[in-house]
């Protein structure tokens, strides 16, 4: 498959700048040439048991993102609103949670050739630490 | 760029050109970005020279695209290893046994071809996930159940074919047992149906599991002899009610006629739903409740409590049973379910109770009584998957809590089978503890407690975990194949594994000089003569890597 370099835009993840990730060529028998597009991001998604993933999704909202939380499970989320779009290839997904949640979606991303482009582990209190992150 | 094994770069670059041909070059993949998607997540051997990894992978959406693929895949003799939507974690995951293998990603293939609601069954191909099969029915409102193991993530087929089970009744609980008709690609690219399905227009694919013959069907499951592009499922119809009631007993030795008497409600069908065991004393959940303790935390045990599990043997001493007494914690607490006409239901409770009543001081408590359906919100508040609702709680415990304060990186399961009984559950207890203790694993509390998902016999299921040391993972899956020779040596055998151990596992089976596994063999060069297929499944090679991997 061919893949693309993409820059993600107003993605602040880990309080950075836009990243920009540069992808592998095609291999042959493929052509070699690289495409580019930017691909902006569908969502961002946060756990609401952590006041540091409120004030990073209060800042994505206040921003124009469109933001949803979930509690803990993110089964009912992946559903409803993640699945859908990773079918439709709609974009990135952007987020902060525990690792297990990013593990699990990280998994069910790899069924749509999306992969974790980005991930940076912060602390979250006494609850061991909170993953903010982009699929893509 | 990876080649396989065995392969030239020039033909496997010609292999390549003719798949792209076959599939069109998007669902070619060969880039290192891609093919570490197929890496196993909960790798025993992740980051070190040994881990399986796939030096390509092809995604088709057809049978007749996978027939293209195994005869191209002949042309070139390029090793193919089949998955459906790789979810395998535990057990291996999408990583395929034999390293550098092309892995054959068949999630693209995710039609629900029918879900016949009349007769109860569904016919899926490899890539529907017990997701996909649950929205398709809710969707149209079909009064079909599904079963499924937990997380619901995996593939129908996938998880059947290595012979998983699930939460529901007996009859729909072990997975394999439940299918009822299989199309195959064969690996010489021939099509082939299974069961009545070998009748053109047939009327009963679903409804009549074996046909006239031999019924051949099992051998495609935990095996490498063809790929499986269509499969039929029964279903059970959406029961009316469902009643969930413990039996508790307190005393240790109770534990012997618990299990008995489990055996004979169970066989007798007065019960049939997901049989579950616990030590509130001992401090064992049972299965349906591990995610709600993972959630809130196990229950607080009083510091006199926590002395006397550090003193118990085998889970056992007289001044921790009397304890129990006093402070009304039974030693053993077993969950029935039952599903069914409300009349029914409460009239196999009130059978199940009569014949636990012969256990003095057995007391019985009902702690679920639903009138059915009820939709997937309100499924959370129960073990979801017992009411056939797939769920992702599993991985709801995320954050490090003062319960889990090292969560590992994964884990393999060691799963021997042992028999039904509860001098069975004491005896692996001792075996497994003492072992576990001499090879530095940590596998053990104060007892385990087997699962329950088979009607005939336990699995004494137990999570070895993946650390990010490499050094650990290697004590560990040493371990683990000691592990699995001891238990041998008792007459007990794993029910699945993964390929690292896959062949280890397979060793035991070793009645008269292994003749199964000769017989595998024999089978493997008939069918699969160029070894495309799978090569090292189940420790079943090929004839030009036999004895040489």
């Amino acid at each position: 498959m061919n893949r693309r370099s993409f820059v993600l835009t107003g993605i602040t993840a880990a309080g950075t700048a836009a990243v920009a990730v540069p992808l592998p060529r095609a291999t042959p028998p493929q052509p070699a040439a690289v495409a580019t597009r930017r691909m902006r991001e569908f969502a961002f998604i946060f756990d609401q048991r952590f006041a540091a993933a409120h004030a990073l999704a209060n800042a994505m909202a206040w921003r124009g993102h469109k933001v949803f939380g979930y509690v803990g499970d993110i089964t009912a989320l992946w559903l409803r609103e993640i699945e859908p779009q990773w079918a439709r290839r709609a974009g990135a997904l952007a987020g902060i949670s525990t690792p297990a949640a990013l593990f699990c979606l990280e998994q069910l991303a790899a069924q749509h050739w999306l992969r974790v482009v980005t991930r940076h582990e912060q602390q979250a209190g006494g609850s061991g630490p909170l993953v903010s992150w982009v699929i893509a | 760029m990876r080649v396989p094994p065995n392969v030239s770069a020039t033909d496997y670059a010609k292999a390549l050109g003719e798949f792209e041909q076959a599939i069109g070059r998007d669902w070619v993949f060969t880039s290192d970005e891609d093919l570490d998607l197929y890496r196993d997540a909960f790798s025993p051997f992740l980051n070190e020279p040994e881990e399986r990894i796939a030096s390509g992978a092809l995604a088709p959406v057809s049978t007749e695209q996978v027939q293209q693929i195994v005869r191209i895949a002949n042309k070139y003799r390029i090793p193919l290893y089949p998955i459906s939507t790789g979810k395998n974690l535990g057990y291996g995951g999408s990583a395929p046994a034999y390293s550098g293998s092309v892995v054959l990603d068949l999630k693209r293939m995710n039609r629900v071809i029918e879900v016949n609601e009349q007769h109860a069954f569904a016919l899926v191909e490899p890539g529907v996930s017990y997701f996909d099969l649950y929205h398709y029915i809710r969707e149209r409102k079909l009064k079909v159940w599904i079963d499924c193991p937990d997380p619901g993530w995996g593939s129908v087929m996938g998880n059947a074919l290595d012979r998983g089970g699930g939460y529901t009744t007996a009859n729909y609980r072990n997975h394999f047992d439940s299918h009822c008709g299989m199309e195959i690609v064969l690996p010489d690219g021939e099509l082939l149906r299974t069961g009545m399905g070998a009748i053109p227009n047939a009327q009963t694919w679903q409804q009549y599991k074996s046909g006239c013959g031999p019924w051949i069907d099992g051998i495609f499951s935990q095996s490498n002899y063809g790929i499986v592009t269509k499969m039929g499922f029964w279903l059970m119809p959406e029961p009316e009610a469902y009643l969930r009631g413990t039996v508790s007993v307190p005393r240790y030795h109770d534990l012997m006629p618990l299990v008995e008497t489990l055996n004979l409600v169970e066989n007798s069908r007065i019960t049939s739903g997901f049989p579950d065991l616990e030590s509130p004393l001992l401090g064992y959940p049972p299965v349906g409740q591990i995610q709600l303790w993972n959630e809130t935390g196990p229950p607080k045990l009083s510091p006199e409590h926590l002395d006397l599990l550090k003193g118990a043997k085998l889970g056992y001493s007289p001044e921790l049973e009397a304890y129990g007494v006093r402070a009304g914690l039974p030693y053993w607490r077993l969950w029935l379910s039952f599903h069914g006409p409300e009349e029914v239901i409460q009239a196999q409770w009130h059978a199940a109770q009569r014949h636990f009543a012969r256990i003095p001081d057995a007391k019985f408590t009902v702690i679920d009584q639903l009138k059915l359906p009820v939709d997937a919100q309100q499924a959370t508040k129960y073990h979801e998957p017992e009411l056939g609702v797939p769920s992702l709680r599993a991985f709801s415990i995320g954050a490090r809590t003062p319960w889990t304060p090292t969560p590992s990186k994964g884990h393999m399961w060691f799963s021997p089978i042992i028999p039904r009984t509860g001098e069975a559950i004491i005896e692996a207890n001792r075996v497994f503890s003492e072992a576990a203790k001499s090879l530095g694993m940590p596998l053990f509390t104060t007892f385990t407690l087997p699962a329950c998902f088979w009607e005939r016999a336990f699995i004494f299921i137990l999570a070895t975990p993946v650390t990010e040391d490499p050094a650990t993972n290697k004590r560990y899956r040493e371990g683990f194949k000691k592990l699995i020779e001891i238990g041998g040596q008792h007459g007990w055998g794993e029910y699945r594994t993964a390929p690292v151990f896959q062949h280890a596992v397979m060793d035991v089976y070793s009645f008269n000089n292994h003749a199964l596994q000769r017989f595998h063999a024999t089978l493997k060069d008939a069918i699969d003569p160029n070894g495309i297929l799978s090569a090292g499944r189940y420790d079943i090679w090929p004839k030009h890597l036999r004895g040489k991997t």
